[in-house]
């Protein structure tokens, strides 16, 4: 079977529309933060939350008793819940005789649990049965209709097929394909892990599964014939639309059904999603495989499987599976409830026993029975709880004159609140946390002193920066900036040493310009440490040598655990002098000319004919002339014919000669094809004067430094330090692609501080003073340490006050550690800067350690203003703070790029936290105890499972509760109200994060000094808090 | 011996497919106590019946008593009730008794034996009516992340399991070892299957813990064993542990 082009499309296209909803997933080596929900977001945050519950299966919300627990820690306010109560309120209809308020505020804030679940078994006449003691009314017979419709409804639509057959049978076919589909994925896919590679990965997913799954012994003798499903056809297409067809699904569900799959293992498939569009991405390009091999392969596998288990006379398609619940629709409940582990524990062997029995009439009466068991049961719980809550709410006796009517309408109306509750609670606590934040900020600028600071500094905007600008404000006279940690150049990086591009930028960007690091140190020789390392670890790597390399070496491992897990400290700094250490580097920033391009392609040739020649003929490097070289260079770029030097002094003929020419061509790459390509890259090596001028000057603009520049500008890069942590990545800078910040910071300081670029900034109004230096600097946010980089290149009058800023520096190092560590580990409530310093350290060393930070964990504010709105408070490490003046912005495009780059960044680093903590196991990734590195690019729990995609419990919960608070990112911004208006109409993909109330919003309007907050669809309007007012609140609060 | 004391001595201890009496009996009692005074009395009838009518036990009963042992075992894999798994292991445990006399056991230590494989299951039986208090069933599966839910009961449940099971350095283990020992020479293959028995004990108590201890919990929380009870299960698992020494010859 071959399909037309038409129809092969359309299951692309059926994919591709599949696939939206699930998330990327970037390789763990650059971890990205990101909103699992992040295909969902065109719905509202309420409904896309839903829909993520259906797909994934995910809570979207925290459970009530953690919001009860905020509720009493006064981080929720009690005015801010009762207003979202009143809100929902206004929304239904009034229950007469009940103040429902009260009712509902007391539900939500003194019942731990909801008390309506899903089930509904039990009717308002049933309940109020039971509140007016009466007996429950007892259940004649089961609808069989109605609940084969109900049946029909939950257990076929769009539900894969063997989910149903699990469900109705216990077949375990959902499992045991999700592993079989993971093995595959790991075999195709794997980076270099494994010492024995999948054939024919070059053909592409599908086909190299397809030859190997073909011979594949162990499904064969278990009976699984995938032969004929793949000779079906050799495209993923056809395979696709036969499986499809076997399992009886109508064309118009293929699209859901293809979603539900997919969703299963929704890491590996987020995987596969973000690689397939990556066209940068080495493995991708090599090995190339997509979503649509990927259901081919899930379906083909799932195929087999239901028609192994359908041998046992169990009903293995869409239509049989519809027309066993038709005619057995008891069973079928009494299957699902006993299968799905939703029954009645003290009924589950009863149940188990009468199914396997097999008896028609034996299980009808069972049924029967257990639908009487089960409505008494929930009438009477349900009955316990309103009677209880009539009982807190002081209305006692309302309930028993209740008629059923009304008390339908008061039960449906709780059942409404307990679906919704998450997002009034959520709501509720963002108001709080949104007061909070008014009453500490400052909303009139501070009177300029017109005095040049000591130093000045440019932070990333990440949350943590905000403590340590906070201490360095505080030790001298500092003055910070927060930008986006890239310093708004975008460049992909060649690292020393290293063969591979690193886009060093947010990935909504795609760099132009390559920059590499270059030594300046001579060429050393490995020294011998790093080279027995790499023997022990192709060792390890190899399938036979590790059994006797235990035996051989496993006491020297034991000797370096010892030390890394008793002494972290010291025997870190012992063993770090034994590698080599890195040489001192600069970087290629500035455009090349052709000339100098052509003469670097023409020294790499030479350097690698030399080599050649020395490995092709073993000749001494001190034997190989240059004329020789020049001549083989000529012969090869075809500008002559003869190598007369070559023979004569390597004593060779014509023929050898002419092979060794066309050697150098293939094998060597000396040819003008490679040279041009050579020429190219090169060409993108830089940037030219131009770009250097416009990145510099939309930065300082951006965050309104354009004057009164300081001697040391420090542009400050970070980082994070630790050890066996397969997510050190993601405590990287996001903004630099989950990578360090240190090199934008170096490139963004050399353009500042070339007088080219300096000269051009003059023209703009920028006059940047002689005696100003842009100063690289890494800021290492687990140690807090921050180190300057490129000292060597201080002009001579500035070393002598370097001392007075290193020590700036390390006190606001030292201050930020005593403020942080405490939440961190516990050593005491108030410790010594020291002592948290060297805790600090500890962590960063401690490969047993399993947090050694927080990370931008607790996150909830993004403020885009002056500094001196927060200047005077503690945010406590939870603001992203973007530096802006609105007054050097009269076109807006510095707002709108914020708004673009950084503020998206932040809200998907918002949403990743959020998720992880609402519901760690479906949207995070579960504890980091049991992660095992997948691949090279990704971690699985235990040795198979999905890729686990969002953040570790060790990064958000503490003691197993949510340490991360998970809210919405609160944005604030520092302009005029109209302006901003301006800015969010031309973003659409902010204003549609806002009106689909993904982010919230605050506007300060410093012009009338009103405060815009939005909320409920619609801007409202409010003072600017005064004083009085908040000295009020902080009262209200305190008691 | 008679035909009647045969039986007798097959009801009680159990071969196939006499032991579905004690099974079905078992699974009927709901009480703990109940539960336990069975475990206890049963075996020792047909000890009793032994004792008065001395047999010798050819190679076909031996057979007969190792089948019967591997299917209840085998039985066992695949139940998730831990009421009615409790039954199949004493049924399968108590069919090994007959090897233990085709090896040649004293009679005096036949009694000691039955105690080293009942006594563990009284002390599951006790532990599971803690769990059964608070979920109304024992159901593996069903019921499920109680390591999460109730720590202290999950520690003993575990280690009382494991007890039951033939864990060193538990009484049953030993019980096991030395039957293994005492027939490998003259009934190899008695030997291993007795191994094999063993084995399948071991891997439907493990899967019974797998599904029982971790896995959603559950929404409605329930209590824990209060300290004061843990530390009765405690000193009941310790006594277990002397006994399996005393029965190693460890500590005399």
């Amino acid at each position: 079977m071959s399909l037309e082009i038409g129809l092969k499309a359309q299951i692309r296209s059926m994919v591709f529309v599949a696939g939206e909803p699930i998330p990327n997933f970037w390789p763990m080596r650059a971890f990205i933060h990101h909103n699992p929900l992040h295909g969902l977001e065109k719905l509202s945050f309420e409904d896309a939350v839903a829909e993520g519950q259906r797909l994934f299966h995910g809570n979207g919300y925290l459970p009530r008793s953690m919001y009860q627990r905020y509720y009493r820690e006064d981080k929720i306010a009690s005015v801010a819940l009762s207003d979202g109560i009143k809100n929902f309120l206004s929304q239904h209809r009034p229950v007469e005789g009940i103040d429902l308020h009260t009712w509902l505020m007391k539900l939500l804030t003194e019942f731990e649990a909801p008390i309506f679940t899903q089930d509904n078994s039990a009717t308002a006449a049933d309940i109020g049965a039971v509140l007016r003691r009466e007996t429950v009314s007892a259940t004649q017979y089961i609808d069989q209709e109605a609940l084969a419709d109900r049946l029909c409804n939950t257990l076929l639509n769009e539900r894969p097929v063997y989910e149903t057959m699990d469900l109705l049978f216990g077949t375990g076919i959902g499992e045991e394909l999700d592993e079989l589909v993971i093995k595959s994925c790991l075999d195709f896919f794997d980076e270099g892990q494994s010492v024995w590679q999948m054939p024919e990965r070059e053909q592409g997913f599908f086909t190299a599964w397809r030859e190997v799954a073909q011979r594949n012994a162990r499904l064969f003798l278990r009976g699984r014939q995938i032969r004929d499903t793949l000779a079906v056809d050799s495209d993923p297409e056809g395979v696709i639309v036969h499986v499809m067809e076997c399992l009886e699904i109508r064309q118009s569900d293929w699209m859901q059904y293809f979603r539900h799959e997919l969703s299963r293992l929704h890491g590996w498939a987020g995987f596969i999603r973000w690689r397939s569009n990556a066209r940068h991405y080495h493995h991708g390009r090599h090995f190339p495989g997509d979503l649509v091999d990927f259901l081919a392969i899930r379906l083909t596998l799932a195929l087999a499987l239901i028609r192994e288990r359908g041998q046992d006379g169990i009903p293995h398609n869409a239509g049989q599976l519809g027309e066993f619940i038709r005619q057995h629709p008891t069973e079928a409940w009494l299957r699902q409830e006993f299968y799905d582990r939703t029954i009645l524990p003290a009924w589950a062997q009863r149940v188990e026993k009468t199914l396997l029995a097999g008896d028609c009439d034996r299980i009808e009466q069972t049924g029967l029975m257990y639908l009487q068991e089960k409505k008494s049961r929930e009438a009477t719980t349900r009955a316990n709880s309103l009677q209880e809550l009539a009982e807190r709410s002081n209305a006692r006796q309302i309930l028993e004159d209740m008629s059923d009517k009304v008390l339908s309408q008061l039960i449906r109306l709780i059942q409404e609140l307990e679906r919704r509750e998450g997002m009034i609670w959520l709501e509720a606590m963002e108001a709080t946390a949104m007061k909070q934040l008014l009453q500490g900020i400052r909303t009139s600028a501070p009177a300029a002193n017109g005095k040049r600071p000591f130093a000045q500094a440019l932070f990333c905007i990440d949350t943590r920066s905000e403590r340590l600008r906070r201490h360095l404000e505080s030790v001298g006279d500092y003055q910070t900036f927060g930008i986006a940690g890239f310093f708004g150049v975008p460049v992909s990086f060649m690292e020393l040493g290293k063969g591979n591009e690193t886009h060093l930028c947010p990935v909504l960007l795609t760099p132009k310009n390559l920059v590499m690091e270059m030594s300046v140190n001579n060429v050393q020789d490995t020294v011998a440490l790093s080279a027995m390392e790499k023997v022990v670890h192709e060792l390890k790597e190899s399938v036979l040598t590790p059994f006797v390399t235990v035996e051989a070496i496993g006491l020297l491992f034991g000797f370096d655990m010892v030390g890394k897990t008793l002494a972290p400290r010291a025997y870190n700094r012992w063993r770090s002098r034994l590698h080599q250490h890195k040489p001192h580097t600069h970087l290629l920033i500035d455009k090349l000319s052709r000339d100098q391009a052509d003469s670097i392609v023409r020294a790499v040739q030479r350097a690698v004919i030399a080599k050649a020649v020395e490995h092709e003929f073993e000749v001494a490097p001190e034997h190989i002339k240059d004329g020789l070289i020049r001549e083989l260079r000529e012969a090869a770029m075809g500008h002559i014919s003869s190598v007369p030097l070559l023979q004569e002094q390597l004593k060779l003929d014509a023929d050898p000669a002419r092979a060794f020419i066309e050697r150098l061509r293939t094998v060597y790459r000396i040819n003008p094809a490679n040279a041009r390509m050579q020429m190219e890259r090169l060409g993108r090596i830089g940037f030219s004067l131009d770009e250097q001028v416009v990145f510099v000057s939309q930065a300082l603009h951006a965050i309104g430094l354009t004057d009164n520049f300081s001697r040391f500008i420090l542009v400050v890069g970070h980082g994070s330090q630790s050890e066996n942590n397969p997510y050190e990545s993601a405590l990287d800078c996001g903004a630099c692609g989950g990578n360090l910040g240190l090199y934008n910071a170096r490139i963004f300081a050399h353009m500042a501080n070339k007088p080219a670029v300096r000269q051009r900034l003059l023209e703009q109004g920028i006059a940047i003073p002689d005696d100003a230096w842009f100063v690289p600097a890494m800021h290492n946010t687990t140690t807090d340490e921050v180190a300057m980089h490129d000292l060597d290149l201080l002009p001579s009058s500035h070393p002598v006050y370097l001392d007075r800023l290193q020590s700036g520096l390390l006190s606001a190092c030292r201050l930020c550690t005593q403020e942080r560590i405490p939440s961190l580990d516990f050593i005491s409530d108030t410790p010594s800067p020291v002592d948290a310093n060297k805790q600090a350290l500890r962590n960063a060393m401690d490969w047993s350690q399993v947090r050694p930070e927080w990370g931008l964990s607790r996150n909830v504010y993004f403020i885009i203003g002056r500094r001196f709105l927060t200047e005077t408070h503690s945010l406590d490490g939870r603001a992203f703070l973007h530096s802006y003046d609105y007054r050097v912005d009269k076109k807006l495009r510095l707002l709108e790029n914020i708004l673009t780059g950084p503020l998206v960044v932040g809200q998907w680093i918002n949403m990743e936290h959020y998720f992880s903590t609402v519901d760690n196991e479906h949207y995070g990734s579960g504890s980091k105890v049991y992660h095992n590195v997948a691949g090279r690019f990704g971690v699985m729990t235990g040795n198979l499972s999905d890729l686990r995609t969002g953040l570790p419990a060790q990064t958000v919960l503490a003691g197993g509760l949510p340490y991360h608070e998970p809210m919405r990112l609160i944005t604030v911004i520092e302009a005029p109200f109209a302006q901003v208006m301006t800015a969010l109409d031309r973003v659409a993909v902010v204003r549609r994060l806002l009106h689909n109330g993904w982010i919230r919003m605050l506007v300060i309007d410093p012009v009338t000094n009103t405060i815009h907050t939005y909320s409920g669809g619609e801007w409202h309007e409010q003072p600017a808090a005064s004083t009085a007012d908040k000295v009020n609140y902080e009262e209200e609060i305190a008691s | 011996m008679t035909a009647m004391s045969w039986i007798i001595a097959g009801l009680f201890l159990p071969l196939f497919p006499l032991g579905m009496v004690f099974n079905v009996l078992f699974q009927r009692v709901r009480n703990a106590w109940l539960r336990s005074i069975l475990l206890l009395v049963w075996p020792f009838v047909g000890l009793g019946v032994l004792q008065l009518m001395p047999v010798n036990v050819s190679a076909e009963i031996t057979a007969w008593a190792l089948f019967s042992a591997a299917l209840y075992g085998f039985r066992a894999v695949v139940v998730r009730d831990i009421g009615v798994w409790i039954g199949f292991l004493a049924t399968s445990s108590w069919s090994l008794i007959w090897i233990a006399l085709a090896g040649g056991i004293n009679p005096d230590q036949m009694a000691m034996q039955v105690l080293a494989f009942s006594l563990p299951l009284v002390l599951l039986v006790l532990v599971t009516a803690e769990l059964q208090q608070r979920y109304e069933s024992a159901y593996a599966g069903i019921v499920s992340g109680i390591a999460q839910g109730q720590p202290r009961l999950s520690a003993i449940f575990v280690i009382s399991l494991l007890a039951a099971i033939g864990s060193p350095v538990f009484p049953s283990f030993f019980v096991m070892l030395s039957s293994i020992t005492n027939i490998i020479i003259v009934l190899p293959a008695a030997a291993f299957g007795v191994a094999v028995v063993w084995l399948l004990w071991s891997w439907s108590g493990m899967q019974l813990l797998q599904e029982l201890l971790v896995g959603p919990a559950s929404a409605i929380k329930h209590s824990d064993i209060t300290p004061s009870v843990t530390t009765t299960y405690t000193l009941s698992l310790v006594a277990l542990l002397v006994g399996g020494l005393y029965l190693s010859g460890t500590i005399l």
